[in-house]
């Protein structure tokens, strides 16, 4: 089955963007830009995976993920953040997040990095 | 205070006797019997001169004992035979004692002459000086300690003064204190000593043994100087400190925020190239985050500007609605994501100022900015804007987050913000406020925060003087623009098509990469362009083929672009020149128009800035330019 990824960052572009990506790369994406529409869709929706910005107004990826890992444990976080410091990266890992990347992201680290915690698309999109 | 013993007094005393008494004998043969006593007086002199009634009276009966027995007859006897040796004893001992005491009076008048100088000095130094026995015990204190303590004597005395010690740092002060009493070091210790007022005030004191002559310890003179203000100025330096950190890391975070996107397009765009919608797409979001990027560096280099008092106004006259008007268009973006409502009421009248209008939209923008990012979303921010009799007054209220008492002046202080955690979620570098009342300052305003705390909503408050109806009148005549505004400022998006002939133009970059997508955008505006990447190569094609316009990096190696400028303006018919530096400070425009370019740009530029130079070329003509510049 084709995994599901939820991909949230509150910089619209940088999360449609993304988003493209993932979706011409045959994975089925949904988007929020901020922690309470990212815990609803959760909520409604089975993912296997969670892109998260660390840096949000409201809740920040942290916390997001925390939240929404007790609800779904068996989700795999990666984490994407501007500040790749002691005091960002020990809470994202302890906060059970598999996987922190510096922003901005290359897609072909992050490609193989997501076809190896939940596997590849079904049928592969072509271009 | 305690005087040193005299024992060296009571040595000089026995010495002098020795001397005068050996001197008597090498001259008995000249003077026989005569004056047998007489030459002691000096013995007894130089005793009492040196250190007072003591040795004095050592002397007087040490010389008398010796003179009796070696000089008055009988010799080698301490009888006295006749009536005349027992008046010359008599005589010899009214004059030892009446020495003595003279010399003790001196003696004594000069140690009150010296302690009435030492008190003075000590109540006149900002110090609390203290003295005290060998023991610790202490003896006196200056005015200025009962001034600071409020004490009475009786209160300090002894060890009364322990009593104004914070309980929990005394027994750390006691114990290095005795081990100093003990050992005779000098003694330094810190501590809070608590004033009249109550307030416990860091103090630096240091005492110092006085010792006698031979090296006894006789008294500790100490001093308490008041270290709090340096204190807390340390701190302050180490806060801000912090906070630079703070800053730097929120930096690399800022610029990296734009940068995601920016990324994003560049690795899309091979699969889009079939998709002219979705190119467009992808341009618009890496114009829109270049100028993001460009704002936040701009900001930077206000605030280096600011810092270093070099900002220049260009003040235009304004009414007050346009600029809030320029102000809430740039934040409407964000006003619409986070769902707020934005009110603006603005007066019948309309309120005129002469102000820099671009810094006055900064200003502006910025607190609406705050406002919108620190409001949760559906918040309500109201704008309004009055007439106070001299001065504009406008106020910017929300229902968001609002401002802790404590920070309600800090948050205009550079690199701050009100909450570190809740900053970093929200983004920014701190500095817009810094900016904002720097920019006020300029203008003759003022700009305050009011909130009742955190989740209460917070106002800000800004007052700009008004021009008079006079002033308005005096000074439209004579506006002008500012011979500096050479340099030519965003938007990013091409200009609308005014017609711009074709030119021969060379672009000059180390930076091949630099070269390359500035050549792009002028070939793209319908030029033919050449590029080079260094100095010697550029002067060499410009003198072959003659281009129109050069644009010149500054910064190259070997051969700058100001030295490359200067030889180009030596070719018989000089190319217009343009600067390109990652510096729009007036020094560079200065240094720029100096080695003789024609225009100053400051990078990343754009389209609009391109056109509007080449067109000046048709336009203006060269030669005006160079006068301008």
């Amino acid at each position: 089955m084709t995994p599901n990824i939820l991909l949230v960052d509150d910089n619209l572009d940088s999360c449609e963007l993304a988003a493209k990506w993932l979706c011409r790369s045959g994975y089925h994406t949904d988007t929020a830009n901020d922690g309470a529409t990212a815990l609803a869709l959760a909520s409604q929706n089975h993912y296997d995976l969670a892109i998260i910005d660390y840096q949000m107004p409201g809740m920040n990826g942290v916390d997001l993920f925390r939240q929404m890992h007790q609800q779904h444990p068996e989700i795999v976080g990666i984490f994407l953040t501007g500040f790749t410091t002691i005091d960002v990266v020990f809470p994202a890992i302890d906060a059970g997040i598999t996987r922190v990347l510096p922003k901005p992201v290359d897609f072909n680290e992050l490609m193989p990095l997501i076809e190896e915690y939940v596997g590849g698309p079904e049928e592969p999109a072509g271009d | 205070m305690n005087r040193p013993p005299k024992r060296f007094g009571y040595v000089v005393a026995l010495v002098a006797t020795l001397l005068v008494w050996m001197a008597r004998l090498a001259l008995h043969e000249a003077l026989g019997d005569q004056a047998p006593l007489l030459p002691f007086v000096l013995a007894v002199m130089a005793a009492a001169w040196w250190d007072g009634f003591g040795p004095g009276m050592l002397a007087t009966v040490a010389s008398l004992l010796v003179g009796l027995f070696f000089f008055v007859s009988p010799p080698l006897s301490w009888e006295l035979d006749t009536a005349a040796s027992a008046l010359n004893a008599v005589i010899f001992v009214v004059i030892g004692v009446t020495i003595s005491l003279l010399c003790e009076a001196l003696h004594q008048a000069k140690r009150r002459e010296t302690e009435k100088q030492f008190r003075v000095l000590a109540d006149s130094i900002p110090q609390l000086v203290w003295m005290a026995r060998p023991d610790g015990y202490r003896t006196w204190f200056n005015r200025r300690y009962y001034e600071y303590t409020g004490a009475t004597p009786g209160q300090v005395v002894g060890s009364g003064w322990q009593s104004f010690h914070d309980p929990a740092e005394l027994p750390r002060v006691l114990a290095s204190l005795k081990r100093s009493l003990a050992t005779g070091q000098p003694w330094e210790e810190t501590f809070p000593l608590r004033r009249k007022d109550g307030q416990m005030r860091w103090q630096l004191a240091r005492a110092m043994p006085v010792r006698n002559d031979i090296g006894d310890v006789v008294c500790w003179f100490g001093t308490n100087t008041d270290i709090s203000e340096r204190m807390e100025n340390e701190q302050a330096l180490k806060d801000a400190d912090v906070r630079k950190d703070e800053f730097l890391a929120t930096l690399a975070h800022e610029l990296r925020n734009p940068l995601a996107p920016i990324s994003n397009a560049v690795q899309l765009w091979p699969f889009m190239v079939d998709e002219p919608e979705e190119l467009e797409r992808l341009r618009t979001v890496i114009a829109r985050q270049t100028q993001q990027m460009i704002r936040l560096i701009d900001d930077l280099m206000d605030v280096s500007r600011v810092t270093q008092g070099k900002i220049t106004l260009r003040p235009q006259i304004v009414e007050l609605r346009s600029v809030l008007d320029g102000a809430i268009e740039t934040v409407e973006p964000l006003m619409k994501l986070q769902k707020h409502r934005l009110t603006v009421s603005m007066p019948d009248q309309p309120i005129i100022l002469r102000v820099d209008v671009a810094r006055l939209t900064q200003v502006f923008a910025n607190i609406l900015n705050n406002a919108a990012k620190y409001t949760p979303p559906g918040g309500s921010i109201e704008l309004t804007a009055n007439r106070n009799g001299d001065h504009a007054l406008v106020c910017l209220r929300d229902n968001g987050a609002g401002i802790p008492a404590n920070m309600l002046q800090s948050i205009f202080e550079m690199f701050r913000q009100v909450d570190q955690t809740l900053a970093r979620s929200c983004g920014g570098l701190g500095i817009g406020l810094m900016l904002a009342r720097r920019f006020v300052e300029l203008h003759g305003g003022t700009i305050e925060a009011r909130s009742d705390g955190p989740g209460r909503g917070t106002e800000f408050r800004v007052t700009l003087p008004v021009l008079s109806a006079a002033e308005q009148a005096s000074s439209s005549a004579g506006q002008q623009t500012d011979p500096a505004s050479l340099e030519i400022s965003p938007p990013l998006l091409p200009a609308d098509s005014t017609p711009v002939p074709r030119r021969k133009v060379l672009v000059v970059d180390d930076l091949r990469e630099s070269a390359e997508t500035l050549a792009a955008l002028l070939r793209s505006l319908g030029h033919d362009v050449v590029t080079r990447h260094d100095g010697q190569t550029a002067l060499a094609w410009a003198k072959a083929n003659h281009p129109d316009v050069i644009f010149l990096d500054i910064a190259m190696p070997g051969m700058d672009g100001y030295e490359v400028a200067r030889r180009l303006r030596e070719m018989p018919q000089s190319p217009a020149l343009v600067a390109l530096t990652g510096y729009g400070q007036a020094e560079d425009r200065r240094r720029a128009s100096a080695a003789g370019f024609h225009f100053h740009l400051t990078k990343p530029t754009n389209a609009r800035a391109l056109q509007e130079i080449l067109l000046g070329l048709q336009e203006t003509g060269r030669e005006t330019m160079t006068a301008h510049a």
